[in-house]
């Protein structure tokens, strides 16, 4: 599991909580492929 | 011759006429005779009627003294009753002027007698002035009358006014109410959604502060690292407000459930829960009787944590803490009470002590958001319930909750 690359689909309307997040996200080496919407 | 013849006979006749007269005479004698016999019987039964004349006379003599006797007595009579007489006089002169004086009073009498009926008149003729007032005023009455039952029509036809104003007092009430509702929800709703937003921008403070801390510590000094805690415990302080005022929000929404509770099984969670909360606090937690009551289990949950926890942090500066909780039953409800022996409050800022973010006490000798009375305030007040507490700085607090109790 750890070895397979997920995609991660953020959807997130506040600009701030989308930078935290995806900041948590890349310091756990978890934002490799990342997709952020702002809306759905 | 003849002379003396003449003169014989003449004296013979004379003679005869003597004669005669002497048989006369001698018949007067006897008569006479007879006469002085009568005179003399006469005279015998005349001294004998004398004999007893005398004898009478004696006796009216006798008669006489006893008579003399009955005079002298009636002298004496005479003179008593002069006595009388006087005194009768003396008498009716006083009797006199009685009669005076009372015809004198009876003048003043008459005099009064003329003066009332000149009195008697007058009021007559007030009594006539009377009348014709009375009259009139009898007049102004059935004008009144007629008045007053215009005026009753009146009243009828405002009375008729003020049931369909009632009525649509009634339609205005009901359409106010349902516009105070629709406010409220509005109200609730904002201020639900104020603390939602208000949230998100603190999470970003929050957020990025932390960013600071942990990635760019190295290139802050001490004074700027701690210029970032005060930061975070600030917008962590926040948070704790927004919570609480959704919370408070929150209660207003709820519909609550009424079934019975058993109070003490609420609170003894509720302090077995915040011993476990701060262990190395030693506090004497005293439990009297706990009535059950008839409400929303989870809401008075929150009430029992609320006024507990005040207690344990009010009293966390005694050297020995003491809380004591109980109840008692007040007519149809049960009056609960939790007491320690804190750090009380000021009874002259009362009025403040249940409203939002109201404080009797500095953040800096005790935390807290100023929410957590209000919170119980407006559950009991849910609950048809008071919510009331006494405190005496330095002396302790002790709040009281009334509930509508079990059956």
């Amino acid at each position: 599991m750890y070895n397979t690359i997920n995609e991660i689909l953020l959807v997130e309307d506040n600009k701030s909580d989308a930078i935290l997040t995806i900041r948590a996200l890349k310091k756990h080496n978890l934002a490799n492929s990342l997709i952020h919407l702002v809306d759905g | 011759m003849a002379i003396a013849d003449k003169e014989l006979a003449f004296q013979t006749e004379e003679k005869g006429k003597r004669a005669a007269e002497l048989v006369i005479a001698d018949k007067e004698l006897l008569f006479q005779t007879k006469e002085k016999a009568k005179r003399a019987a006469e005279l015998i039964i005349a001294a004998k009627d004398l004999a007893y004349q005398i004898g009478e006379k004696k006796k009216r003599a006798e008669e006489l003294l006893i008579a003399d006797k009955e005079r002298v007595y009636q002298n004496h009579e005479k003179e008593s009753r002069a006595a009388e007489f006087l005194i009768a006089n003396i008498e009716l002169v006083y009797q006199n002027q009685e009669k005076e004086k009372r015809a004198a009073e009876l003048v003043i009498a008459n005099k009064e007698l003329a003066f009332q009926n000149a009195e008697k008149e007058k009021r007559a003729a007030e009594l006539l002035i009377a009348n014709k007032e009375l009259a009139f005023q009898n007049a102004e009455k059935e004008k009144r009358a007629i008045e007053l039952a215009k005026a009753v029509n009146e009243l009828q036809k405002a009375k008729k006014e003020i049931i369909e104003l009632n009525i649509g007092l009634e339609e205005k009430v009901i359409e106010r109410t349902a516009q105070l509702e629709a406010a409220n929800h509005e109200l609730e709703s904002f201020s639900y959604s104020v603390s939602h937003d208000l949230r998100s921008p603190l999470r970003a403070i929050n957020g990025f502060t932390q960013v600071l801390l942990e990635d760019y510590a190295d290139k802050l000094d001490d004074e700027g690292r701690e210029v970032m805690d005060e930061i975070i415990s600030n917008s962590k302080k926040m948070g704790l407000l927004i919570d609480n005022l959704l919370e408070f929000s929150h209660i207003g929404k709820q519909s609550i459930s009424m079934c019975n509770v058993d109070m003490r099984d609420i609170i003894t969670s509720v302090v077995a829960e915040l011993k476990h909360q701060e262990p190395d606090r030693a506090v004497t937690v005293t439990m009297k009787k706990l009535l059950n009551v008839k409400g929303d289990r989870n809401m008075l949950k929150q009430v029992f944590i609320n006024l507990v926890s005040n207690a344990f942090k009010y009293s966390g500066k005694v050297v020995k803490p003491v809380i004591e909780i109980g109840s008692y039953p007040d007519g149809a409800h049960s009056t609960f009470y939790v007491k320690d022996n804190g750090a009380g409050f000021d009874m002259r800022y009362y009025d403040k002590l249940f409203g939002v973010f109201q404080r009797l006490h500095s953040n800096a000798e005790f935390e807290g958001t100023g929410v957590g009375l209000a919170i119980i305030q407006r559950i009991v007040a849910k609950h048809s319930g008071r919510v009331w507490a006494e405190g005496k700085v330095n002396e302790g607090a002790c709040f009281y909750v009334s509930l509508p109790a079990s059956n």
